[in-house]
């Protein structure tokens, strides 16, 4: 399914290439593409329709740069990158932030009631709300108020007993009594929490629904959650909107969350009832339920890890090219002082290397080891240094010599010997690479600069956001060091996500980790994919902003 | 600065042999992907350019007078399943509700049309590939003037969806002379296995049946008193084991205990789980050796519970399902709401599987043999 959204974008991409100003009729096609990757997704056709109505009025007159100046060279821009980014933002609207907490408390009890659909997971996640109270340091008590499904109402005592916590039922009592009763069992038992599980029904069964109307006017719940199955399709809106205008809820809980379902429904649902989704199943124990986080599930309903990837690939397509030669330049030890000057750039605009270094997980809490020396200004120094050489000594820095040494040093304001050993660690370097350049196929298979933006929002996201972001195949791998890294690596959605990409990320970031250290080595390659990303997307925005 | 060096050096190599076997990694899934449209007749099948896919030419040629009589039957089928009659009630006639709307008076065939055609199918669930397949097929149609008014239209969807329904021949419960005969119910959590069972049981019974039911759910809490009380409601005999047990061994216990009592059926619950979960699928696989150890031949069906408000992941879990255990059937639950389940329509259509039952409520009686007919009617029935 991944790999049809990203031919769709793929499509949607070459679909509206080579054209100066987006028009219904050049987006058109594009705009076929991403509304089956959509509904691939289930998300909802109305809001598909919306959705892509806004894009649309959006995108249409925009003029797209097809050709920009790029450090000397020319460079082509697809004008499908500014298409995919407007889906992008829009998408991200949809979704919505998620400012609230995800259980609103009350005294002297906080009541949370729990409904929707047969077999979406009440049960479950009244017993995982349970042990995530019991883990806020609350005393939760469970309400067994189904009654109509056999065995309900044992499934909840079995669980609450695992739990140790106590789970109110009277048999011969109406859900509505029931649940009336238990706000007086909670005081009794000095419970703070109390949690409904009625049972499932259809948003059409007017009795039932009119039940949960009765035990909401009885018990006047502070938190009612709407249950919904991450595997819901187009029907979800329908029920979830006449819940929400019955029993107006607070948010939404979606669960089956760790299966390959896209979960687009939590879109629609958003979308349509404007309510927030506030915990997601993640798991069949007692412990599988997290607070939402939105990036997650937007990327995931996205398929974030093809279209990011993807629309990294737009934005480095040329950046890429120049990444790709840069990297066989590397490769095969013909990369060149200046091809490290671009580089060393670009490292620089990620911004403090002390700040960038303090993020990697790599050095855990205590920071980077003392002799990882994090300095700043040796950047500037070996900038500085390079820009006092001539064309052909930054093209072989083999011919410097003790004089060429010295006037470089000369001009640059340091010492000779700084300047010998720049040179000498920068031949160190492409020497290595030339030998790791074993594996033929690795050649031209490094798209690489992809990472730049990951370590961009890297900057911004704290460290532990990384892992936050993996479940849908994830924001992908942030550069490695040697390597130019992968694309965001569009293609594998169920990686073991977590691991690897924190791996991964270790590994990018433990590259960037290299470059303030020891910039000769490895870092190179990396500064100057790193470089020209940045560079491609700070054109990009300049563009954006005169049109 | 040594120690930078050295933590760079070990970064870069970690890191390039990590890449290289990412780009393997990725190299070999996209090899997977590229092969996987081929291995989906969905795809194929109603492509035009096959003339001996009965689908294409009732589409492309519009020549389908079986059709039209089977429908026609189906007009009055509905009316002795009033429950499932309830959506289809406020119109009859063939293709209800908004398709009628969309085809009111045989207008002149608009592009439009097939847009709404088109929405009607994607709100149904039928999923994208299968609406815009046939969709595209119309204005194709339409353009070569192949199509004369909307009539035809609707002539060809019916052939359509009946045609993906075409390997599912057979519906309701198999009467079959092993005894017993065994049947496994498989599905992803809240599914509806165990209140399916229930139903079956109960019907069956109602035929006079020995069934025993085996409570193969051993994860779920109460899931075996949930069966219990169906069992006793049945006055089927039901074999369970301690919370938590390998559910093979409860099924082998009620496959053996069925042999020496000489019961007709058992039926055979086991714990939902996602198709995503690859250890609780090689469970399934080793109750399902288990179950031919205990009984020859067993378990003689393998059922598939599908959520009818599932959307298009059902699809894969059908196929998951089915390439570990080899799917003999689908039964359909939660049809009573406003959800249409269309997604059995692919399941059926891709993987050949007949869809046996529709579940249409709580009660025992709420499980009906699967009309293929009623089932695309009521895919159009109006909504509200």
């Amino acid at each position: 399914m991944l790999e049809i959204l990203s031919d769709g974008f793929k499509r949607a991409k070459s679909a509206i290439g080579g054209e100066t100003a987006l028009s219904e009729a050049n987006i058109q096609e594009a705009v076929r593409e991403i509304r089956v990757s959509l509904l691939e997704a289930d998300v909802e056709l109305g809001v598909v329709k919306t959705f892509l109505e806004r894009v649309k009025s959006r995108a249409i007159g925009e003029l797209v740069q097809t050709e920009v100046k790029h450090k000397g060279t020319k460079v082509k821009r697809s004008p499908g990158e500014h298409f995919v980014r407007i889906c992008h933002n829009e998408l991200e609207k949809l979704m919505g932030s998620v400012e609230e907490v995800p259980i609103i408390y009350r005294r002297p009890f906080t009541t949370i009631m729990l409904v929707g659909l047969q077999g979406t997971g009440k049960t479950t996640t009244a017993a995982k709300l349970a042990k995530y109270l019991l883990n806020e340091k609350r005393k939760p008590l469970l309400v067994a108020a189904d009654i109509y499904r056999p065995a309900a109402v044992e499934q909840l005592q079995t669980l609450g007993a695992q739990l140790n916590v106590p789970v109110f039922h009277q048999p011969d009592l109406s859900p509505p009594q029931l649940c009336a009763d238990a706000l007086r069992e909670a005081k009794k038992r000095k419970r703070d929490v109390i949690i409904f599980d009625t049972a499932g029904r259809l948003a059409i069964d007017d009795t039932l629904m009119g039940e949960l109307e009765e035990i909401k006017e009885r018990t006047n719940p502070t938190n009612t959650f709407l249950v919904c199955d991450a595997m819901a399709g187009q029907d979800t809106v329908k029920s979830a909107s006449e819940f929400n205008r019955r029993i107006d809820i607070s948010g939404f809980i979606l669960t089956k969350i760790d299966g390959d379902a896209r979960g687009g429904a939590a879109l629609s649902i958003r979308e349509i009832t404007k309510k927030p989704v506030k915990f997601l199943g993640v798991g069949e124990g007692v412990e599988a339920l997290e607070p939402f986080r939105p990036e997650g599930l937007a990327s995931r309903i996205l398929g974030m890890g093809d279209v990011v990837g993807l629309m990294r690939d737009f934005e480095n397509i040329v950046d890429e090219k120049e990444a790709e030669r840069d990297t066989k330049k590397l490769l095969k030890g013909k990369f060149t002082l200046d091809d490290f000057l671009r580089q060393l750039k670009s490292i620089k605009q990620l911004g403090s290397m002390g700040d960038i270094l303090e993020k990697f997980p790599i050095f855990g809490d205590q920071g980077p080891p003392d002799g990882v020396n994090v300095d700043d200004n040796a950047f500037g120094v070996m900038e500085s240094m390079i820009q006092s050489m001539t064309p052909d000594e930054r093209q072989e820095p083999q011919i410097i010599d003790e004089s060429r040494a010295k006037r470089i040093a000369r001009g640059a304001g340091r010492k000779k010997n700084q300047v010998l050993d720049l040179v000498q660690r920068f031949e160190m370097m492409r020497g290595m690479m030339a030998n790791f350049a074993m594996p033929s196929g690795m050649l031209g298979k490094m798209p690489g600069m992809k990472q730049l933006n990951q370590l961009k929002q890297l900057k911004g996201v704290n460290m532990g956001g990384m892992g936050n972001m993996a479940p849908a195949g994830g924001p992908g791998l942030p550069g490695m060091p040697g390597m130019p890294g992968m694309p965001g690596m569009p293609d594998m959605p169920d990686m073991p996500d977590m691991s690897m990409q924190d791996m991964m990320s270790q590994f990018g970031l433990g590259g960037q980790a290299d470059a303030p250290a020891g910039p000769q080595k490895r870092s190179a390659k990396e500064t100057q994919k790193q470089k020209s990303k940045r560079k491609a997307q700070r054109k990009a925005r300049k563009k954006g902003r005169k049109r | 600065m040594n120690a930078a060096f050295v933590i760079l050096v070990g970064f870069g190599l970690g890191a390039g042999l990590l890449g290289y076997a990412l780009v393997r990694a990725r190299k070999r899934r996209l090899d997977t992907f590229e092969s996987e449209p081929e291995a989906l007749p969905i795809k194929e099948s109603p492509l035009p350019a096959e003339p001996a896919e009965p689908v294409a030419e009732a589409v492309s040629t519009l020549e389908v007078d079986e059709v039209e009589v089977k429908v026609e039957q189906s007009a009055e089928k509905p009316e002795a399943d009033p429950k499932i009659h309830d959506g289809l009630a406020r119109s009859r006639g063939f293709l209800l509700g908004r398709l009628s709307e969309i085809f009111t008076s045989g207008a002149s065939l608009k592009d439009e049309m097939v847009d709404e055609l088109e929405e009607a199918l994607l709100s149904a669930d039928v999923g994208v590939r299968m609406a815009m397949e046939f969709c595209d097929r119309v204005r194709e149609d339409i353009k070569q003037k192949r199509v004369k008014d909307s009539g035809d239209i609707q002539q060809a969807l019916r052939a359509y969806l009946s045609t993906c329904f075409n390997g599912a021949a057979k519906n309701g419960f198999p009467h079959t002379s092993e005894k017993p005969h065994v049947v496994l119910f498989v599905g992803v959590n809240g599914a509806g296995k165990t209140t399916t069972i229930g139903k079956i049981a109960s019907q069956l019974a109602a035929e006079n049946k020995n069934i025993v039911l085996a409570a193969g759910d051993t994860f779920r809490a109460a899931a075996a008193e949930q069966l219990e009380i169906w069992s006793q409601r049945t006055n089927a005999k039901l074999i369970r084991g301690e919370a938590g047990v390998d559910p093979a061994s409860v099924i082998f216990n009620a496959l053996s205990h069925a042999k020496e009592s000489g019961v007709d059926y058992v039926l055979a619950d086991t714990a939902g789980r996602l198709h995503t979960k690859s250890e609780l699928m090689d469970e399934l696989q080793k109750i399902r050796r288990v179950a031919g150890k205990a009984c020859e031949g067993a378990p003689h069906d393998v059922w598939l519970v599908v959520d009818a408000t599932m959307g298009q992941n059902a699809l894969q879990q059908a196929k998951e399902f089915h390439d570990a255990l080899g799917l003999t059937g689908v039964v359909l639950t939660k049809l009573d709401g406003t959800a249409r389940g269309g997604i059995v329509v692919s399941i059926a259509h891709t993987l050949k599987l007949p869809i046996l039952f529709v579940g249409v409520g709580e009660q025992a009686d709420d499980l009906r043999p699967f009309v293929p007919e009623n089932f695309v009617e009521s895919l159009f029935a109006a909504q509200n």
